[in-house]
């Protein structure tokens, strides 16, 4: 059985972009724009001379001097300097001079590109991420108090799970620019889901390096990380006294205030005092990030807070993929799902949520093997030493018939190196791969016990997943009872807001024929209408080619 | 009755005429000085040609009192005032400037109070300097662009000029290529127009503004409203910080701010400069830091790859124009100056210089004879 199933509870976490999709997301501007007024330029005497001095003098030095000033100085849009870049740019002389010529032609100065994105496909993933860290290792040699490229490099560890790197270099940057930001929101990130000393701990070091911060008090993006995370420590926020008067400041523009609402409205949802979650999520989505939304939606989905409306999605600056992953869970269009989450782990290329989601899907809604091993060997890429991303990989291998490769990641770690909420998919593992080699006693007494571990005993949702599962090995085999068996767990879970059960439950009641079965069928048509066209020969003979050309399926091994 | 000048162009009053009197101590004064490229500087003044009395020929900076006086509006008495108190502190700086080699040198000074024998009401104050061939601007952007080992030979002059003026605790605030007059056949460099310059201990009142200078060549600190009281972190590291933009513009053409502003996100920019940033220099500073890593990485571009001197070149200019200016200047200088003493002291970098440059004119003549 897959683990870490898809989180029922979700807090607003920094999303982890690198700097430039970060910076031309504008998620760095500053905030209180709606506040200022317009500004003057100062006078430039020498520049107004330089001006003067091209109309009389046309030459190269004059316009570089000029070029540069007007870069300098954001008046590129001037008559002079816009005839000057347009000489520059034919002219022969230095390529820095060309370049910045055209920028002012085409207007994308200051403007930085985005590096590739991180490929799905985790060969290509770790390829990818080895090159770009070569790449920015290289920025940090020749400028190493770039606290930005530190924490870019940070997220390529991440993303290669390669903790003990990434925490230096995380630390490194808090060092270099502790009020920034970029930087603040990354580390907090980084922290919430890093690998290593106790969970705890981790939370900790992120709110330390929050709460240090001037920001704390006055930017709202900070805020929004700073509750959140308090929330995971079970701490009080103590951004929330600013964060309250902020939320509701008129000045400040609504995008920036969008994370802090849906902080504070899922901190709402929680505990009372702080206002009406929906509300709150109503004022996050006036101008919504992508994670905002996403909070949104999963607090749409799991407790009826809030109606998003379908026009949202498509006025997102950048596209919303994990809120699409999670819209389209709960209108169970599956595959849409599965491309969502490939989109969005692209997109985030640090995060394991959305290969836990889509490993889940494939796995329970979809029962595809193929995918479910895409997603378990991306996620083992990030958490190479996890035994959650090997018992999910086992998983996959165990539904795709390859036992043995199964059995190599199931038994990688031993039961007692394991923590305790973990014991339970291990027995349900080991009882899948039971089952399919055929030992059906064996892999019923496993699934059992897992369904009767301490974490199973505290939670519904895990006890009733282990048994839907169990009853599938059984539908697999055709035992006798399932359907009954079906319903009476049918009857005590379907409160639970698992929206793949009803697709699983279907998939027992009605089990997809297996290869023998349809085989069988086929033969038995053939005997019926006898031998006496040769067009109905054809076609069996047909069908036959092309039963037996099928990929093997989950059920090729009992075949 | 003062006669119209020849050019129509020029201006009718006093300083304008100056041309063919006699001045004290044997100075003819010649014709006026066109302005001529690079000269950006010189407001309210009046180049002239001028000769001594054994032929030889020198520059003539007639001051313009008359040109204040005319401005409507404002409080004359005020500006005056103002611009009185800043000739005399250019004149006080200069003084202290003689026997510094790398600064150009006041050759005499003082009052013209007749003119055409007519007393005038208003005395003109007039400063003679040695007379430069050219400024490093037009050397460096010309069609034959100028050997590295001949922009480097400049800069170790350029700074040389600036630890002469430190070491009296002045700091120029004004440092470009068109502000770097060339000698001797363009062999000799020396630092100009102390217009803007600054004493520590000495009240001038351009010292009250944030930046005094030029705004398209202020360090990022004075851009987005970063106040520093101490005056070798605000005046002696915005030299460093020009120093390294001469640099700069001599390797890629552009000056530093060009291709700092060019690298910075609009988000980033301040609003003055058509941006949309409202935060603090500190919070802004590490996105000046990203920025500027890319124009470091641009400047070690524009370098040739086999160029022995390219690595001390880059790390000397990264070190000039760090974002921070309390970060700027030679690192070890920082550490053992912390302290007590000047930490943006170029003293590390003149030696260093020389050798580059010796380094630089070697390479220029390998590639030549291939």
């Amino acid at each position: 059985m897959t683990a870490r199933r898809p989180d029922s509870e979700r807090r607003l976490i920094p999303r982890w972009r690198s700097s430039s999709e970060t910076i031309n997301g504008g998620e760095l501007r500053s905030a209180q724009l709606k506040k200022l007024a317009p500004i003057t330029p100062p006078d430039v005497p020498q520049f107004e001379d330089l001006r003067e001095e091209w109309n009389r003098d046309h030459s190269i030095e004059v316009s570089a001097d000029l070029i540069s000033c007007g870069v300098t100085l954001g008046r590129t849009k001037d008559k002079e300097v816009q005839e000057a870049a347009r000489l520059l740019a034919d002219a022969k002389t230095t390529s820095d001079l060309q370049s910045v010529a055209h920028r002012v032609l085409s207007d994308t100065l200051g403007y930085i590109p985005n590096l590739s994105p991180i490929s799905f496909d985790p060969d290509i993933a770790r390829v990818e991420l080895y090159s770009q860290i070569a790449l920015h290792k290289r920025r940090i040699r020749i400028y190493p108090k770039n606290a930005i490229a530190w924490i870019d490099i940070a997220r390529l560890y991440t993303a290669l799970g390669q903790q003990d790197k990434a925490r230096e270099a995380i630390r490194a940057a808090t060092a270099l620019s502790p009020d920034n930001r970029f930087v603040l929101r990354s580390t907090a990130r980084f922290f919430v889901h890093a690998d290593g000393k106790s969970r705890e701990d981790q939370i900790e070091e992120g709110l330390y390096y929050l709460r240090k911060s001037t920001l704390m008090r006055a930017d709202p993006w900070i805020m929004a990380a700073e509750i959140s995370l308090s929330t995971i420590a079970k701490k009080s926020p103590q951004s929330l006294r600013w964060a309250r008067a902020v939320a509701d400041a008129d000045s400040i523009d609504p995008w920036d205030l969008s994370e802090l609402n849906g902080a504070l409205a899922t901190l709402a949802i929680q505990q009372g005092g702080i206002g009406k979650p929906g509300k709150l999520f109503n004022k996050s989505l006036r101008v919504p990030t992508e994670n905002a939304l996403a909070q949104a939606q999963w607090a749409a989905d799991r407790y009826k807070v809030v109606s998003i409306s379908e026009r949202i999605f498509q006025t997102m600056r950048v596209p919303a993929f994990e809120a699409l992953a999670l819209k389209h869970r709960a209108e169970r269009k599956w595959h849409e799902v599965i491309e969502d989450c490939r989109a969005w782990s692209v997109m985030d290329p640090t995060s394991t949520r959305p290969l836990i989601l889509g490993g889940y899907i494939a796995e329970v809604a979809l029962e595809d093997g193929e995918v479910a091993r895409e997603f378990s060997e991306r996620a083992l890429l990030i958490a190479p030493n996890e035994p959650w991303a090997h018992n999910n990989l086992a998983v996959a291998f165990a539904y795709l018939g390859r036992i043995d490769d199964a059995a190599e990641h199931a038994f990688r770690f031993q039961l007692h190196d394991l923590p305790e909420e973990t014991h339970t998919t291990y027995f349900a593992t080991q009882g899948l791969l039971s089952y399919r080699r055929g030992e059906r006693e064996k892999g019923l007494q496993l699934y059992l016990r897992a369904a009767d571990t301490k974490a199973a005993q505290k939670d519904v949702g895990l006890r009733a997943m282990v048994m839907w599962h169990l009853l599938r090995e059984e539908a697999r085999l055709r035992a006798p009872d399932t359907k009954e068996l079906t319903d009476i767990l049918w009857k005590h879970t379907r409160s639970l807001p698992i929206p793949e059960l009803e697709t699983l439950r279907q998939r027992i009641l009605h089990p997809r024929p297996s290869v023998h079965e349809r085989a069988m069928a086929l033969l038995k048509s053939v005997t019926e209408k006898g031998s006496q066209a040769p067009s109905i020969r054809d076609s069996v003979a047909k069908d036959f080619s092309r039963l037996f050309e099928e990929k093997p399926g989950p059920e090729s091994n009992i075949f | 009755m003062i006669n119209a000048p020849s050019n129509p162009t020029h201006k009718v009053t006093p300083p304008y005429q100056l041309e063919g009197q006699e001045l004290p101590n044997g100075w003819t004064v010649g014709s006026i000085v066109e302005k001529r490229k690079g000269d950006t500087g010189g407001h309210h003044s009046v180049g002239y040609n001028c000769t001594s009395n054994t032929g030889e020929h020198f520059f003539l900076k007639a001051i313009d009192l008359y040109e204040p006086l005319q401005k409507r509006g404002g409080n004359i008495l005020k500006d005056l005032q103002i611009f009185i108190h800043e000739v005399q502190g250019e004149r006080d700086l200069l003084d202290q400037c003689r026997r510094m080699d790398r600064v150009v040198t006041v050759i005499d000074g003082g009052d013209i109070e007749e003119l055409n024998g007519e007393l005038l009401v208003i005395p003109i104050p007039y400063i003679i300097f040695e007379r430069a061939v050219g400024n490093a601007r037009s050397v460096v952007f010309s069609t034959n662009r100028a050997t590295h080992g001949w922009c480097l030979h400049t800069l170790h002059q350029v700074a040389v000029g600036l630890w002469q003026m430190h070491g009296s605790m002045i700091a120029h605030q004004d440092v470009k290529l068109s502000n770097v007059l060339l000698f001797d056949n363009r062999k000799g460099a020396k630092i100009s127009d102390l217009g803007r310059s600054v004493q520590q201990g000495r009240s001038v009142p351009h010292d009250q503004m944030l930046w005094p200078s030029d705004h398209s060549y202020a360090p990022p600190e004075f851009a987005y409203g970063y106040a520093i009281d101490e005056f070798n972190a605000r005046r002696l590291a915005a030299d460093l910080y020009l120093l390294g933009s001469c640099a700069c513009s001599i390797f890629t053409g552009v000056s530093i701010n060009g291709l700092l502003y060019d690298a910075l996100h609009p988000d980033f920019r301040p609003r003055w400069q058509q941006g949309t940033y409202a935060g603090t220099f500190a919070e802004v500073l590490p996105h000046l830091k990203d920025a500027f890593e890319r124009v470091i990485e641009r400047v070690q571009a524009a370098i040739p790859h086999n160029a022995p001197y390219r690595e001390d070149v880059v790390t000397m200019i990264s070190e000039w124009c760090d974002p921070n200016p309390r970060e700027r200047g030679h690192p070890l200088t920082r550490a053992i100056n912390a302290k007590r003493g000047n930490i943006y002291s170029l003293e590390r970098y003149l030696s260093k210089l020389a050798n580059l440059a010796t380094k630089a004119t070697i390479f220029d003549r390998a590639l030549l004879s291939k």
